[in-house]
């Protein structure tokens, strides 16, 4: 039969095949497992999915995708009826069939002429004795007496099943059906019907399709065959006024004759009920009225009608006398050139794309949809009313309900191309039951995280990646079970796919319990192929080295085999997430396994990003990519940025950074605002950190003023001139950081990302284009792609180390404060690590209730307190917005108001206890060149609100059982008295030392009976970490929590502190923190960690 | 599709100009004509890029057509328009210095491009077409929006 030409009924035939395909591996699998004991429900589930399939593709006259699923359904019947036993062989003979079968489906145009015999043997064969058996038993003896007609040559038959034909009462044959099919579906009482459905009047005209007649049938009966008839078509077009397309469906229910009609919506007389030797009996008189069509289009409409019918319901082809596909074009209408003739050919065969274009949507979710659109519309009118009265009022009222309407219809929209991940991992069972056949392992696959979503076109290019990931590890990773067994590993490996979400983001591990990766051998292998300085390679720490198996052209594989290891592939895995937007880490331990990390952004639509201006143009960078924004104040350049050679380096905590102007990279005139001359000129100095240097080789050319000015006007925050500070934007790409020098950082903003035209094809420096606020396109930079055109590395990890201990030593207890204003000539610092949030406020939103002030905060009220309340300094000045730093007290969240934020700096000047102390004042220091004190936000809490503070004293001192005895080891006679201050507060009983020795004494002395070590890290003498070392080598002192209390700065310290045998690091300041771990640690002992 | 299509092949021209050359474009071609849309520079691409826009919504390059002719770039003045059109489900834009007028054309009228023409605009035509008192070069699109190694 000829295949029908419907692009949409096939498309949708297509979806719903893959949609029925979709679980049906992993179903197999299952029912492999459970054998002989077969769950029903399973079985029914891909049973029907199969004849779904089968019904589908026999109406669409898709022969042999129908015949290769009837072979499976054949086995899978007799699985269902407990007649087979689902054994590995059979399994695998339905899997090897539904493979070919899918291969059929995504070809369907070619499937009619794929050979099938191949699987239908050895499906028949592996169901082959139950068959004949069964046969045997029921139907043989039938066979010989019933059958009328079977045709002799019948190419179907084979030796056990015999062939039936159902022809109408005029003789026509419309079904050659197996016998044993016909008896399937009669079984437990069914009565078997022949509808004769006419396409036009019967299903177009009623609205339906013929799948939706097909689907009718399916929910109370059992679909034996269906087809449309198109040889009759020809016939009756030819000679008749009125053309009719046959719809013959066979089929089986329990219903009886009289009801059976109403099933199908069908009138009777288009019924016939079949007997057991296969003879029809109309179920009523064909009225007498029939012969003329009900609606009968007389001569002229008729041809026409003809044509839409069969256009519409696709059931025939188009020049109804001809049934080949390739003569279906429209006739190619005038003798036009070129394009027409094209595209007629086109027509002809209508290619459809495997990949699905069109998307399941919950219905609740479309209704959403529809309401937000609604929603929308009123407030558009809304706006327009609004907007012509002039009304202020209500303009501001309406633009709130577009933002808000407009988020959630994002959200809205953003749902409905959400998928579960589950999709993407249940075809690694497949995978993975194969894999340990062919290579002889034996692997569990853990699946954890299916319902996870994720955007569907991600969820579409994360297939390859994870694909190769999992064949590494069962090819590379997993051992073979004799060596497992010899090192005592446990058997089935274990292989596990788990997907989660977290901060925004989706993770995905890919872990193995294998072998691992060695990192001697990647070493050796990077040595053999002397592509990186052997030095470096010699540099690389394990994890480095493990890392290098994302270079191109790498692997480990001790041969090439045909899974995996072509010595391509890591790599690939690697840019094509990279190209996601998302990153990929690997952790291995030799012996033990090996986990890939991999984090991807929840959609790749819209994503939120830095806008930035670049010489008068605004460019965009994915917020993922972004680390930090430091602004470099004009007086710190010279110290702060500094030349290697031609690169331009960043010195930040410690850290070398690569650091690249934006504007040379992409190769843009960088320009300034010269005040002198009142207006912008190019800008000639090329060398970051000596802003004084001038350097006539480049850029010597001008450029016109008025041009560049023009765009410039409105820009705010630019430099005001050629000394001012620098804003870098520090970005993340793979495994390096690096700095991009920007000329103004101007707003945050969600964009959504539009692919640029083909012609940018070549350039790497732009991840796509965007559209801004104003209406304008931006360009989105790509870190990625900016750091290979710059071609950064990284600076050597060692030689930061070291430096950074050395700036250590030298700042000691360097504390990063936020310096801040609240009268205009007082300033204050605090510290950064007690900060949890800053906000901007209107003073006009702080409420006054009982004598607290609150404000709104994030669905709650959030206690405020001035300093000027708890301290005796100025008051706040005058201004409508100001700040509140928000930090965490007893549990909950507390805002000091201040009227301005001046800086972060890193100090390690000496703190004065004594000249300012008063309540809410710790103490005062100079800096940035003004006295400065530093507010003790704890202090003016317990000022402002006494009673807070006093119960959560209280609380606290419940929660201690005892005394217990703290050392206190801290060389500030500053920090000693605050931290002693507030442990002493706390019920504890404080013993304090000045330095490592001294506190090590202490410790070590058994009067004291010390329970718990606070110690600063940075002393004279003996530092904290080798007073840890000292006490640590004493075998009493292992089970005693030492915490190391430090000043933010300086956290590469940190990982040597923990190997030293600190517990835990805390901020100094934190009174919180520092008091919740003291009892954490005294009650739980250092095991609790 | 082609319901309108006579026996002798009527086709629609837009003429317009850039620089001296007077170009013809089939209004089939020619998905809308832009006067004022704000242009933004892209820098590293190919010279003959004047920058991408947004058209609302989607972001259409920009080609510049003085440059592709060999021509000196020159600022946008009010006549400058942005011809919008289609190549291989792409959307681009053409800028050209002025519009002239559409004309129906019979395709007998459109003569091959002589093959005296062979300077570096002269791949970019596939016909010309004989107006009143002058020629007109019928552009062949895919030849011009063809990305160039």
């Amino acid at each position: 039969m000829a295949i029908v030409q419907d692009e949409e009924l096939l498309q949708m035939f297509i979806e719903e095949s893959k949609e029925h395909m979709e679980g049906i591996e992993a179903d197999f699998l299952d029912i492999e497992e459970m054998g002989e004991e077969i769950d029903s429900d399973l079985v029914n589930k891909v049973f029907r999915a199969i004849h779904s399939i089968k019904g589908g593709a026999g109406f669409l006259g898709l022969d042999t995708i129908k015949n290769l699923s009837h072979s499976m359904e054949n086995t899978l019947n007799l699985v269902r009826n407990s007649e087979l036993i689902p054994s590995p062989e059979v399994i695998s003979t339905l899997l090897s069939a539904l493979d070919t079968l899918r291969d059929l489906i995504a070809d369907f145009m070619n499937s009619n002429e794929v050979d099938i015999s191949g699987h239908i043997a050895d499906l028949k064969m592996v169901s082959g004795n139950e068959l004949t058996e069964a046969h045997m038993q029921t139907e043989a003896p039938e066979v010989e007496t019933s059958v009328a007609d079977i045709p002799a040559d019948d190419t179907i038959a084979s030796d056990s099943e015999a062939i039936v034909s159902i022809s109408l009462p005029s003789g026509q044959v419309i079904f050659s059906i197996s016998e044993y099919d016909l008896k399937q579906a009669t079984k437990a009482g069914r009565i078997l019907y022949l509808a004769k459905f006419d396409m036009l009047n019967d299903i177009e005209r009623k609205n339906h399709t013929p799948l939706d007649v097909i689907k009718e049938i399916q929910d109370t009966g059992m679909l034996v065959e269906s087809k449309v008839d198109i040889e009759s078509v020809g016939t009756l077009d030819g000679l008749d006024e009125h053309p009719i397309v046959p719809f013959f469906v066979l089929f089986s229910t329990v219903l009886e004759p009289s009801i059976a009609p109403k099933l199908i919506n069908l009138d009777p007389w288009k019924m016939y009920r079949i007997n057991e030797d296969y003879l029809l009996t109309p179920l009523a008189e064909a009225p007498a009225t029939v012969e003329a069509p009900p609606v009968a289009p007389k001569s002229k409409g008729n041809k026409k009608a003809a044509k839409k019918t069969a256009k519409s319901s696709a059931s025939a082809p188009k020049e109804p006398a001809k049934t080949t596909p390739k003569k279906t074009a429209p006739e190619s209408p005038k003798p036009q050139k070129a394009i027409p003739a094209k595209r007629a050919a086109k027509q002809a065969h209508p290619k459809i794309s495997t990949k699905s274009t069109t998307l399941r949507v919950n219905v609740k979710l479309l209704d959403t949809l529809m309401n937000l659109a609604g929603e929308l519309v009123l407030t558009r009118n809304q706006l327009l009313q609004n907007f012509s009265k002039a009304d202020e009022a209500g303009l501001e009222n309406a633009v709130q309900r577009v933002d808000l309407i407009t988020s959630e219809l994002q959200e809205a929209i953003m749902n409905t191309r959400m998928q579960p991940i589950g999709s993407v991992f249940t075809k690694f069972q497949r995978v993975v039951h194969d894999m340990s056949k062919n290579l002889g392992k034996q692997v569990d696959l853990i699946i954890e995280g299916e319902s996870v979503e994720l955007d569907k076109t991600i969820i579409e290019a994360i297939g390859d990646p994870l694909t190769h990931l999992v064949r590494n590890s069962m090819d590379h990773g997993i051992e073979m079970p004799d060596v497992r067994a010899k090192a005592g590993k446990r058997l089935p490996a274990v292989l596990k796919l788990s997907a989660f979400h977290e901060a925004g983001q989706v993770n995905i591990d890919v872990m193995d319990d294998g072998g691992g990766i060695d990192p001697q051998v990647v070493k050796k292998k990077l040595l053999e192929n002397g592509e990186i300085d052997k030095t470096k390679i010699e540099n690389m720490s394990d994890n480095e080295l493990v890392r290098m198996i994302f270079k191109p052209g790498f692997s480990t594989a001790k041969e090439v085999t045909e899974v995996s290891g072509r010595g391509v592939g890591m790599d690939v895995v690697f840019s094509n997430l990279s190209k996601l937007g998302g990153s990929v880490d690997i952790e291995s331990k030799v012996g033990i396994g090996t986990t890939i990390h991999i984090k991807l952004p929840l959609t790749l639509a819209i994503i939120p990003s830095l806008i930035l201006d670049v010489a008068g143009g605004r460019y965009a960078i994915p917020q993922v990519n972004l680390v930090e924004l430091v602004r470099i104040p004009a007086a710190q350049v010279q110290e702060r940025i500094e030349k290697i050679e031609d690169a331009s380096l960043l010195r930040l905590r410690g850290e070398l950074l690569p650091i690249i102007r934006v504007s040379d990279v992409l190769n843009i005139k960088r320009t300034f605002y010269d005040p002198e001359l009142g207006k912008n000129v190019v800008d000639r100095r090329s060398n970051i950190p000596d802003r004084r240097s001038v350097d006539l080789s480049a850029d010597t050319e001008s450029t016109s003023p008025e041009e560049i000015q023009d765009k410039r006007k409105e820009a705010q925050d630019r430099r005001v001139n050629a000394n001012s500070a620098y804003n870098i934007v520090v970005v993340n790409a793979g495994d390096l950081n690096y700095g991009l020098i920007v000329d103004a950082l101007l707003d945050s903003e969600e964009i959504v990302v539009k692919p640029l035209g083909s012609h940018f094809r070549g350039i790497k420096t732009y991840a796509g284009a965007t559209i801004l606020g104003d209406g304008k396109a931006a360009l989105i930079l790509d870190v990625m792609g900016l750091s290979n055109a710059m071609n950064l590395k990284i600076v050597k990890e060692k030689i930061t180390e070291t430096s950074v201990l050395k700036k250590l030593e030298k700042s000691k207890d360097a504390q990063s404060l936020l310096l801040v204003q609240n009268a205009p000539d007082e300033q204050f610092a605090v510290p950064l690590g007690l900060v949890s949030r800053i906000e901007k406020i209107k003073v006009s939103d702080i409420e006054n209730t009982s004598g607290k002030k609150t404000i709104k905060y994030r669905g709650s009220s959030l206690i405020l307190c001035s300093i000027e309340d708890a301290a005796n300094v100025k008051p706040r000045a005058e201004k409508e917005e100001i700040f509140v730093i928000i930090f965490p007290f007893a549990g909950k969240e507390v805002g000091v108001l201040v009227s301005e934020i001046i800086d972060v700096i890193d100090s390690t000047v000496a703190i004065d206890e004594e000249t300012f102390r008063q309540p809410g004042v710790l103490g005062s220091a100079i800096l940035m060149d003004r006295t400065t004190l530093l507010l003790d936000l704890y202090g003016i809490i317990s000022a402002v609100m006494p009673d807070w503070v006093a119960e959560n004293k209280l609380e606290i001192e419940q929660k201690i059982e005892g005394s217990s005895n703290i050392l206190i080891v801290e060389d500030s006679s500053f920090f000693l008295n605050q931290i002693k201050g507030f442990t002493e507060g706390a019920g504890y009983t404080v013993v304090t030392a000045m330095d490592g020795i001294q506190g090590a004494e202490a410790a070590e002395n058994p009067e004291n009976n010390i329970d718990l070590i606070l110690t600063d890290i940075e002393m004279p003498q003996m530092d904290g970490v080798q007073m840890t070392e000292r006490l640590r080598a004493q075998e009493r002192f292992n089970d005693l929590p030492i915490l190391a209390l430090t000043s933010v700065a300086g956290d590469l310290a940190e990982q040597r502190a923990l190997d030293a045998g600190i517990d835990e690091y805390l901020i100094k300041l934190d009174r919180e923190k520092v008091l919740e771990r003291v009892q954490y640690y005294l009650t739980n002992g250092r095991a609790g960690k | 599709m082609n319901n309108k299509a006579k026996p002798d092949e009527v086709r629609e021209l837009t003429i317009f100009e850039v620089g001296p050359i007077t170009c013809a474009l089939s209004i089939q071609d020619i998905q809308e004509i832009n006067k004022h849309l704000e242009m933004t520079d892209v820098a590293n691409a190919p010279d003959y890029i004047r920058g991408i826009c947004n058209l609302r919504g989607a972001i259409i390059t920009v080609i510049d057509m003085r440059i592709k002719f060999g021509m000196e770039p020159k600022e946008f003045d009010e006549n400058t328009r942005i011809v919008v059109v289609k190549n291989q489900d792409e959307l681009l834009g053409l800028l050209v210095d002025r519009m002239l007028d559409v004309l129906n054309v019979s395709d007998d009228e459109l003569e091959p491009t002589p093959s005296n023409i062979n300077g570096v605009a002269g791949r970019y035509f596939s016909g010309i077409y004989k107006m009143e008192s002058s020629l007109a070069a019928l552009l062949n699109v895919s030849e011009i929006l063809s990305v160039s190694e």
